[in-house]
């Protein structure tokens, strides 16, 4: 065990202390012009434009499992997770940039906010209901990405980890809460430039200390021959799992939000293009350290991975700049968590309670119960990471994997097939739910087929068959 | 929205595209190749200044009034 309290200085506690005041300092000033409705709280108007939109979209993208967990993976499988994961991710991700983005943004009627709303204008109420609840089941990701978080603030600082779990909690509800989008692209602005610049001082960091990355490769090649192969030795099956796990964001809700906070779906193709770039470069930069980690602390590496990397950040890099790439880790997670909570307060509020029990409430009250909403998922939150403490690593599968199994087939076919009709939707979205209960938990991944393979399969036949069925009794019902 | 800026930013925004896809290959012929000097400062280079660089951008959009309140909304 690394005792990185000895390495933490005065200088990177000012910088921590900088960052969490300025955030808070953030949700104060721009809480006025978020509390006008609904549109203003939640999608800052519809005014982002290219610049402020590449920070909030980078910023929700990146959160703490593409610094720690791609290291993880750099340290246990090499770079074959660039070629499985990392590269794929980004190729497969630029339709969602070119073309769904600008569609969702220009095609969509102004009271379309949030997905669920996506989701009734595309199919029916009872669709948006549906998605609003399964939507609220991937919160409990917010309560891992916390926890990640809160250890880094307990290992570097000493403090206890409840309390580290408290105070980022505490910070993220407090300037969430009070300053909606509009504050977001502020803080996320800020966090996303942090996250850039400590990307590229670690590189440089390890640059320097092993005097180029020719040692890298060849001492991790030397550990472990299939660690430099692009297919790292894994089965066909565990490539597709990795690869389809790529099309996570075309089922990511806080995408979504954000092409709605855009001006235009042109802002859109230039950001999310931008961001794919800074995607690939920033997520390669994380796996290489992973290598570095292993390269020079083995022993380390092979009990903890997450260790080992914080143990070559703070080696490669002075003091001061260990503080701002601790602040970098707190800005992955705090803009992701932000996010979230946002979009969980709208989903509770504006989908649920506004859409299904008080439809007469006011655009104020709409705003002032999101508020509230986000301050009690917050502490419930900070509780919830007591079911994270033996490691997040399972969060993105388990969640990750919810989300691209259930939502994506609804959302891609609502948008791009012209047969869609309310009965297909609907059932696709709520039987793959069941699905993915049935094949992940009671079957248990049958023949090796990961869970969002088998439900993406089975939500397609499921949605054209009942398509077919009801096209056309549709058609009669309209004419 | 006029065509002419919509036109740009498609522009652009493919612009954008091939250097993602440039990037990629670069990243990936150069981790096969297990690259010593080249990678590293390309990806050093890149990462120290895409942030920055988005921040200037950023404070120019914000002079301009992107996140000001207007009370007819």
């Amino acid at each position: 065990m690394i005792d990185f309290t000895k390495m933490w200085s005065g200088l990177d506690w000012g910088v921590i202390v900088l960052y969490f005041v300025f955030i808070i300092a953030v949700g104060l000033t721009m809480r006025r012009r978020a509390s006008k409705n609904m549109k203003s709280y939640f999608v800052a108007a519809r005014r982002l434009t290219i610049p402020v939109l590449i920070g909030v979209g980078a910023a929700s993208w990146i959160d703490s499992w593409s610094i720690v967990g791609l290291a993880e993976c750099g340290t246990t499988m090499g770079i074959c997770i660039l070629f499985i994961y990392v590269i794929p991710n980004t190729i497969l991700r630029l339709p969602l940039a070119l073309w769904i983005g600008p569609l969702v943004r220009d095609k969509m009627p102004d009271w379309v906010i949030t997905m669920p709303d996506l989701m009734q204008y595309m199919y029916s109420k009872n669709t948006k209901l549906v998605m609003a609840m399964g939507m609220l089941c991937t919160i409990l990701y917010e309560a891992a990405l916390l926890t990640a978080g809160g250890q880094v603030i307990s290992y570097v600082t000493g403090i206890n980890m409840w309390v580290a779990f408290a105070i980022l909690g505490v910070i993220i509800v407090l300037y969430t809460s009070l300053s909606g989008m509009f504050g977001l692209a502020v803080t996320d602005m800020v966090q996303f430039v942090i996250m850039s610049i400590a990307a590229g001082v670690l590189c440089f960091g390890m640059y320097t200390h092993f005097d180029g990355f020719g040692t890298i490769f060849q001492q991790a090649h030397e550990i472990n021959p299939n660690l430099t192969s692009p297919s790292g030795g894994l089965s066909v099956m565990e490539i597709l799992s990795w690869a389809i796990g790529a099309v996570a964001m075309y089922a990511n809700s806080q995408s979504y939000q954000r092409f709605g906070s855009s001006k235009s779906g042109g802002d859109i193709k230039v950001s999310y293009s931008c961001i794919m770039l800074f995607s690939v470069v920033f997520s390669t930069v994380m796996v290489l350290a992973g290598m570095a980690a292993l390269v020079q602390y083995p022993e380390i590496a092979a009990q903890s991975p997450s260790q080992a990397f914080w143990a070559i950040v703070f080696e490669t890099l002075p003091i001061g700049l260990r503080g701002l790439f601790v602040a970098a880790l707190l800005s992955a997670v705090m803009s992701t968590v932000s996010a979230d909570y946002l979009i969980a307060g709208a989903v509770v509020v504006h989908d649920i309670y506004r859409g299904f029990i008080n439809k007469n409430l006011s655009d104020r009250g709409e705003v002032i119960a999101t508020k509230v909403v986000i301050a009690i998922m917050g502490i419930v939150i900070i509780f919830a990471t007591y079911f994270w403490q033996d490691g997040i690593s399972k969060a993105y599968y388990y969640i990750g994997g919810f989300q691209v199994a259930a939502f994506f087939v609804p959302l891609m076919f609502g948008l791009f097939y012209k047969k869609k009709t309310p009965a297909a939707g609907f059932w696709s979205l709520l039987l793959a739910i069941v699905m993915y209960m049935v094949w992940q938990f009671a079957l248990q991944c049958p023949a090796g087929i990961p869970t969002n393979l088998a439900c993406i399969i089975f939500s397609i036949i499921t949605y054209i068959v009942i398509s077919k069925v009801t096209y056309k009794e549709n058609k009669q019902l309209e004419a | 929205m006029d065509k002419k800026t919509e036109s740009r930013k498609q522009k652009l925004a493919y612009f954008w595209t091939a250097a993602t896809v440039v990037a990629s290959i670069i990243i990936g012929a150069g981790v096969i190749t297990h690259s010593a000097q080249v990678l590293p400062l390309f990806l050093a280079i890149v990462a120290i200044l895409f942030g920055p660089v988005c921040g200037v951008l950023y404070l120019m959009e914000i002079k301009k009034g992107v996140l000001a309140v207007d009370d007819d909304e």
